[in-house]
């Protein structure tokens, strides 16, 4: 599973980052700080947490065949 | 006091469009906070709401003959009561839209948008993105020794005493306190402000909402017009003297921040105070918990925001479509009712019960999607730093004897609330 992330379009709301602070991190003016990561084995829900609590829908999950399962097209 | 509990208890036979079916049509005022009660969870009355033999659309016609709401849709709206229902209304950009919101102003004729309340993607993004650093955890982290010094301050007023009404003594003013600092507005507004502010929202009828109006749009031209020739280094300044996409902001974009930052910025967290004190007051092994474990205050304070949910939003649809079977049309509004989202019992195991430790807890009082409330991070810190001086301060609390601890379950909640402690 991977997350990819529309950095350029996040606001700040900083409720990823909330939800699992270690996959989510912030630059030092709030912004998201990271354009996606492989998730590791174990943490597949947290990311999908982070990923879905984002208000602008700018996170990404991608499952291991490659199909966009959030946010819904 | 008793309680609808069921859908024949509230269904109505008031004209409604024809596109709604008859058998949709409720009126649910009970549960939408004017009327107060008495009990710990003060939302309990309206859980039945979101059950899972409940239709997934509700609809509240006009009622007939009654002033009700002035800014109601005069046909009437969709009621929609189920978690997942409430995530696609406030997310789903597509087909759902905020343009008209909360706009007040045009009760006096003003045409300026709330900004960014009222404004749609894609160009809701560029205000927020333009806001959003003044209001998120890097900015807020420079205003934690402030907080901490204002709550200790007014802490240090009355622990001696054993006594404080946490509604009007406390809840009302710390959030305040720290909003006007925030933008840089003069200090002796403050009783002014609040006058405003209840008129505006609570009074219900055009006369005093229109004379407050026209006393808040006023004042705030004129601050603006003074921070233009005068900046300081506080956020109504920033806003009047910032750039949007390389450009000045024009001036309804200012006033229409302005405005509806001062809207958004009141009594917000001072009806999520009284409401938490209340319920820690009537239910002290929430207190014994939390003072036990300090640990659990960013989760306790999620779990009074989920059980407190004090005010709902809406949209208006962008097209036709159909929705559960119903045909929705173009125009029709969509008023979400978020204690049904936060005790949904499909979302929230035990929705019921107030566990301090729960998580996740991604509930619906702030709003979700793109309108997410802008100050969420702010009331958090707020509520959170309150909870860390608070039960390192003031021993076990309850109510004072005697008092009237009746809440209206929404944004109007408590005026007073007399607690007592020993010491």
């Amino acid at each position: 599973m991977k997350i990819r992330i529309e950095k350029a379009q996040c606001v700040g709301n900083a409720r990823c980052h909330a939800v699992a602070d270690h996959l989510y991190p912030l630059d030092a003016e709030g912004y998201v700080a990271t354009e996606g990561f492989e998730v590791v084995e174990g943490e597949e829900k947290l990311a999908r947490n982070g990923a879905r609590a984002c208000p602008e829908r700018i996170i990404v999950v991608l499952d291991e065949d490659g199909t966009q399962s959030w946010p819904p097209r | 006091m008793t309680y609808p509990s069921t859908l024949d208890a509230v269904r109505v036979d008031h004209p409604a469009p024809d596109h709604v079916p008859r058998d949709r049509l409720v009126d649910i005022r009970f549960a939408l906070g004017g009327v107060p009660n008495d009990l710990v969870d003060p939302y309990a009355p309206s859980g039945w709401l979101s059950g899972p033999d409940i239709p997934r659309l509700l609809f509240s016609p006009t009622v007939p003959g009654e002033p009700g709401n002035p800014f109601a849709h005069p046909a009437g709206s969709w009621i929609v009561t189920h978690y997942a229902d409430i995530e696609r209304v406030y997310s789903d950009n597509e087909l759902f839209s905020n343009k008209g919101t909360a706009e007040f102003q045009a009760l006096i004729g003003e045409t300026f948008p709330s900004i960014p309340l009222a404004i749609d993607p894609p160009d809701h993004h560029k205000y927020r993105m333009f806001l959003m650093p003044h209001f998120g955890p890097a900015r807020l982290k420079l205003m934690d020794d402030d907080m901490r010094a204002l709550v200790n301050e007014m802490i240090d007023g009355f622990a001696d005493r054993g006594e404080v009404d946490i509604a009007w003594d406390f809840g009302r003013i710390y959030p305040v306190r720290i909003f006007m600092g925030l933008m840089g507005f003069p200090r002796d507004m403050f009783d002014q402000f609040l006058e405003w502010e209840w008129a505006i929202l609570h009074s219900n009828s055009f006369e005093p909402i229109a004379a407050a109006l026209r006393g808040v749009v006023d004042f705030l031209r004129g601050f603006i017009s003074e921070k233009e020739k005068a900046p300081d280094d506080k956020l109504v300044s920033a806003i009047v003297h910032g750039t949007i996409e390389g450009r000045p902001l024009t001036g309804d974009e200012k006033i229409g921040i302005v405005w509806f930052l001062w809207l958004g910025g009141l009594d917000t967290v001072a009806a999520t105070i009284s409401q938490m004190f209340r319920r820690m007051a009537l239910q002290p092994d929430i207190q014994d918990r939390i003072r036990a474990d300090r640990a659990l205050i960013p989760t306790a304070v999620e779990e009074f925001l989920r059980t407190q949910p004090i005010l709902s939003s809406g949209r208006r649809a962008k097209q036709d479509f159909e929705w559960h079977g119903q045909q929705i049309k173009a125009g029709d509004s969509f008023q979400c009712f978020n204690p049904g989202g936060n005790f949904d019992p499909e979302r929230f195991a035990d929705p019921r019960t107030f566990d301090p430790a729960r998580k996740p807890n991604r509930h619906m009082t702030f709003i979700a999607g793109v309108h997410i409330c802008l100050g969420a991070p702010l009331a958090r810190r707020e509520l959170r730093i309150l909870l860390e001086e608070w039960f390192r301060r003031i021993p076990a609390f309850r109510v004072k004897p005697g008092a009237d601890t009746s809440v209206h379950p929404g944004l109007l909640s408590i005026r007073n609330l007399p607690l007592v402690w020993d010491v």
